[in-house]
């Protein structure tokens, strides 16, 4: 299984704007009824978007909901990308830890949420890992699912500690027993290939990650940044391309679509036209 | 969060050369399940690494800052502080003298100081492009405390409050950017929900350049949906607002600025790369700025972005006066 060359993503839903957060907080406001997000989703399907990439926040339940009540977009995957931390940071300072993780387990049963703590109290966090997918999954339930990703937050946080067996055992787990496409989201894409690749031997992982012609968000620089995209040794998603400063929105696709190495862009509008526009022109390619 | 701290500095020194301390011996434990090096105690630390200590980053709560940083100071050992710096004026004056005395490195983490849209507002305050400024407010507000609570975070001898919860960020900010606070000529508390501690809080107050400031802090704001914080800034030139994303610029009739100084001047900023990125570019940088003095080379990345000015521990110390003379005219003691 494989992405498509264009990924609808959700920053546009989540009010998240990276230059601008007054922009930021009206979507978020905006979207804030399931049919203003089930709109957007419909107009990225309608001009051929097969993919849809999302940070696991509340308020998708009764999209998702809606989209498998009326089996809406037939043949669009779905990939969570996980934990979605505020989330989790909301609920902790109001209710308390443990009240958080018991109402979020569902149906995932209190004994395995007993083994895995107790496993993680002897520095094993391998199953506190998976359950924490395992929970994350549940709003997808009934979706065709094309990958789970882990959001830079924390696999750049595991990255900088080493904790590879925490890395290793999320993507055996997405891979092997979800039989889904495991992925990292990260802001250090060489020190993230040199240590999954290099060092773990993970063969091909995939990586979500910002690539743009004004260098916003690529670390250490945009040269190692490309270099390191067209390795061959990952797979690569690029985001946030039209970060780009001076460029127009023209010139920004093209360089992303021109940098080797990438095998799909995500990006997200809440404008039609630009859905529809910026669509074609990743399908129709070069 | 220590978490952090020991991840950006074992990216950016060597990963084995960096160590924890913690009083938690589950923590300890967990560390050493990691790979990384730690130590029940700051005393046994110091005994078993001793002189070939470079530097301390002190991530503790508040009430131990003091202690801590003061074992590392006396041993002339570069320290970086979290903020805020201490509880109190008076400890934060002897940790500043002795940091004078032994002529060691001090930083404070007020790491506001290191977003890329700040420093700009700093250079346009100092440049003079957009002529001198004339006023200013600043406010912080969010969505922290919803409904009455009884902890610590209520009560504003325990630390608790808008004051002592947001004040810190913003106070150094507006210093690091208008110099030092000369008179504060009002200050006014609002209560919500809490009734031992401050829910929203303004002030009025110059700096020593002349320039008049009103601050408002409001932490059960519900319409915010995370912590915003915003300067709106009346230039001889420009009406200038700015948060920690961006910056907007409505120039004035009498500016004399061309289209093309106008357009450089509202340039978009992209903010500086960094050797490594955790949880926003500011964190790296600060901790940047702190170890290349530690281990005596730049460790800025290519496009790292120019010097900041880090905050000091006379920087920290201002912070705790301004706050404490706050909350006096404010009811708050």
């Amino acid at each position: 299984m494989t992405y498509g060359r264009v990924i609808l993503g959700d920053n546009q839903f989540l009010g998240v704007n990276h230059s601008d957060q007054g922009k930021a907080t009206a979507l978020f406001n905006k979207f804030d009824e399931a049919d203003a997000i089930l709109e957007v989703i419909g107009w990225a399907y309608e001009a051929g978007v097969r993919d849809f990439m999302f940070t696991t926040h509340d308020r998708y339940y009764p999209v998702f909901a809606e989209i498998k009540r009326s089996n809406l977009f037939p043949g669009l995957y779905f990939t969570p990308s996980l934990p979605y931390a505020h989330k989790y940071a909301n609920a902790m300072a109001e209710r308390g830890m443990v009240d958080v993780v018991l109402s979020n387990l569902g149906p995932v049963s209190k004994l395995r949420l007993a083994s895995a703590l107790a496993r993680s109290a002897v520095g094993d966090f391998t199953g506190l890992m998976k359950l924490l997918v395992e929970v994350e999954l549940l709003m997808c339930k009934g979706l065709q699912v094309r990958g789970v990703f882990l959001l830079n937050i924390m696999f750049d946080l595991l990255l900088g500690l080493r904790n590879t067996k925490s890395l290793e055992a999320y993507h055996s787990f997405v891979a092997d027993r979800l039989g889904v496409i495991p992925g990292f989201f990260t802001m250090n894409h060489p020190e993230a290939v040199k240590v999954l690749c290099d060092e773990m031997g993970l063969k091909e992982p995939w990586f979500c990650s910002n690539l743009n012609a004004g260098g916003f968000r690529m670390n250490p620089s945009p040269a190692d940044v490309l270099d390191s995209f067209s390795s061959g040794k990952s797979r690569n998603i690029a985001m946030s391309i039209f970060a780009s400063g001076a460029l127009s929105s023209e010139e920004s696709l093209t360089f992303a679509m021109k940098a080797k190495g990438v095998d799909a862009i995500v990006f997200g509008s809440s404008r039609r036209e630009n859905i529809e526009k910026n669509v074609a022109r990743i399908i129709q390619g070069e | 969060m220590g978490l952090s701290h020991v991840t950006i500095a074992r990216q950016i020194a060597a990963p084995d050369s960096v160590a924890v301390c913690d009083a938690s011996r589950m923590t300890c434990f967990l560390y050493r399940r990691m790979g990384i090096k730690a130590y029940g105690s700051v005393t046994q630390a110091l005994e078993a690494r001793g002189d070939s200590i470079r530097g301390v980053i002190v991530a503790t709560p508040t009430p131990s800052h003091f202690t801590i940083a003061k074992m590392a100071l006396e041993r002339s050992i570069p320290c970086f502080i979290e903020k805020p710096l201490t509880l109190s004026v008076t400890r934060s004056r002897e940790l500043m003298q002795l940091a004078e005395q032994r002529g060691v490195y001090a930083q404070v983490g007020f790491v506001l100081r290191y977003v890329a849209t700040f420093s700009r507002l700093r250079e346009l305050v100092h440049s003079g492009e957009l002529g001198s400024v004339i006023r200013y407010q600043a406010e912080m507000n969010g969505n922290v405390i919803t409904k009455p609570d009884n902890n610590w975070r209520s009560d504003f001898a325990a630390g608790g409050g808008c004051l002592n919860e947001y004040g810190p960020h913003l106070i150094d900010l507006c210093r690091f950017l208008f110099g030092d606070v000369t008179a504060i000529e009002r200050a006014e508390k609002g209560h919500i929900h809490s009734t031992r501690a401050d829910d929203r809080i303004a002030f009025d107050w110059v700096h020593d350049c002349g320039v008049p400031g009103e601050v408002k802090l409001d932490w059960c704001d519900t319409s915010k949906r995370k912590s915003v914080l915003r300067f709106s800034i009346d230039f001889e030139y420009a009406q200038v607002s700015c948060d920690n994303s961006a910056l907007h610029f409505s120039f004035k009739e009498k500016s004399r600025l061309t289209g093309e100084d106008r357009g450089r001047i509202a340039a978009l900023i992209v903010p500086p790369r960094v050797s490594f990125y955790l949880r926003g570019e500011e964190y790296t940088l600060q901790l940047e700025d702190f170890l290349s003095v530690c281990l005596k080379r730049p460790l800025r990345v290519e496009g790292g972005g120019g010097q900041v000015d880090p905050a000091r521990l006379a920087d920290g110390l201002a912070v705790d006066q301004l706050i404490e003379t706050i909350s006096e005219m404010a009811g708050l003691r």
